[in-house]
């Protein structure tokens, strides 16, 4: 039987609708577990947190395209606000991330005082200078010595001077893209998708 | 790297004192040169131009830097009792959220500390308090904050030190009557 917000797709962020969790079974299950290892493995400040989340998110965005759910979504959502609010979950970067960033020639830089931010050492007096752009966006050039960036951002995912998330940056273009996809997708099945719709 | 920045931070603030360009800040630098990871700093709000509530007061900061500095934030204290919503008034710990991990950000460096907490001075956060008290006192009835304000600033004697400060307004002949809880305290600065 389906409740007033389910049939009109509406979201009840307040309620998250527990009753019903509890009788989804299997995938159910699966996804608590998920959580709970997510949960459990948030406390220390490994990078490897920013794969838990990756792959949390990714479980609940497959579990909400495979029955259409909005409980998945408004979890994810969740999540994604008390990661924020407390700021500890999912904070750093990768080190294969570090290595994607983008590489900036020293004799590119225009401006000869241009220094670190960080160690506010010159970029031009560094012997074997190494400096990596983030990828804040707005057309800003915030760069900095990969050797001081590195250690910030694998503790904490923002842009030391704009603040920018460098993850939710990454995040916006997969989403992006994930998005174009399940649209292409939705195209070619919206009348199973109908069918579908009504759950519980 | 902390060692190497803190060397660099103190040869600026040598050449150009902070106090040039924020009055308020009357000192900043390290007890001694021999621990570049032990500061202190005095900080002022010297008329009711300032700061309607902390007018005449100067204040003494602890500031202890850490080895993973820039990377972490320092940790700052008042020495000097303040009464402040965010400050404790007596272990002068202070609740800023750019003091704290999560809000710092490595591209800052001690004088923007300082021009923090003068900012959180100018505008208490009484949402988020260390000093109930003061807290509620600010929120209710800000003519006794400013009274609580001034009279413990008389009880433990930070009012600006005319002699070793740098020029401002206040002078001899501008000494301040402060009204204490209806009863008149003369405090004579200087
Ligand atoms: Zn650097
Ligand atoms: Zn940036």
């Amino acid at each position: 039987m389906s409740t007033y917000e389910e049939e009109h797709n509406i979201q009840d962020r307040a309620n998250p609708r527990a009753d019903d969790t509890t009788a989804r079974g299997r995938q159910h299950a699966t996804l608590s577990n998920i959580i709970d290892t997510f949960l459990t493995t948030s406390g220390s400040d490994t990078p490897s947190n920013a794969y838990a989340m990756e792959a949390l998110t990714s479980a609940l965005h497959h579990l909400s395209d495979a029955d259409g759910s909005r409980l998945a979504q408004t979890l994810m959502e969740s999540l994604q606000d008390s990661g924020d609010i407390d700021g500890k979950r999912s904070k750093g970067v990768s080190q294969e991330y570090l290595d994607t960033l983008e590489r900036v020639k020293v004799s590119s830089i225009s401006e000869d005082d241009a220094f670190c931010p960080i160690c506010t050492n010159k970029f031009k007096d560094d012997k074997y200078p190494l400096v990596v752009r983030l990828p804040c966006g707005h057309g800003v050039n915030h760069i900095y010595d990969l050797e001081c960036v590195g250690p910030w951002l694998q503790m904490n995912s923002t842009c030391p001077l704009c603040r920018t998330n460098v993850l939710e940056a990454e995040q916006n273009r997969r989403k992006k893209i994930e998005e174009e996809i399940r649209r292409a997708k939705e195209e070619d099945s919206e009348e199973e998708e109908e069918d579908w719709d009504v759950y519980g | 790297m902390a060692e190497r920045r803190l060397f660099q931070e103190y040869n600026r603030y040598k050449k150009s004192p902070p106090s040039k360009s924020n009055p308020q800040i009357i000192s900043l630098n390290p007890i001694s040169e021999d621990n570049i990871f032990n500061w202190q700093a005095i900080i002022s709000k010297p008329t009711k131009k300032d700061n309607p509530f902390y007018y005449g007061g100067q204040w003494k900061l602890s500031i202890a830097v850490s080895r993973q500095y820039p990377l972490e934030p320092p940790v700052i204290k008042f020495i000097t009792p303040i009464v402040h919503p965010n400050i404790n008034l007596k272990t002068g710990e202070i609740c800023l959220d750019i003091l704290k991990k999560d809000a710092w950000s490595p591209a800052w460096n001690l004088e923007h500390l300082l021009v923090a907490i003068l900012m959180l001075l100018d505008s208490p956060e009484p949402d988020s308090p260390l000093n109930i008290d003061a807290a509620n006192l600010y929120r209710h009835d800000p003519v006794g904050f400013q009274s609580m304000v001034q009279f413990n600033m008389w009880k433990v004697g930070s009012f600006v030190d005319v002699k070793k400060s740098t020029p401002t307004t206040i002078t001899k002949s501008n000494q301040v009557i402060r009204d204490v809880s209806g009863s008149k305290i003369r405090a004579i600065i200087a």
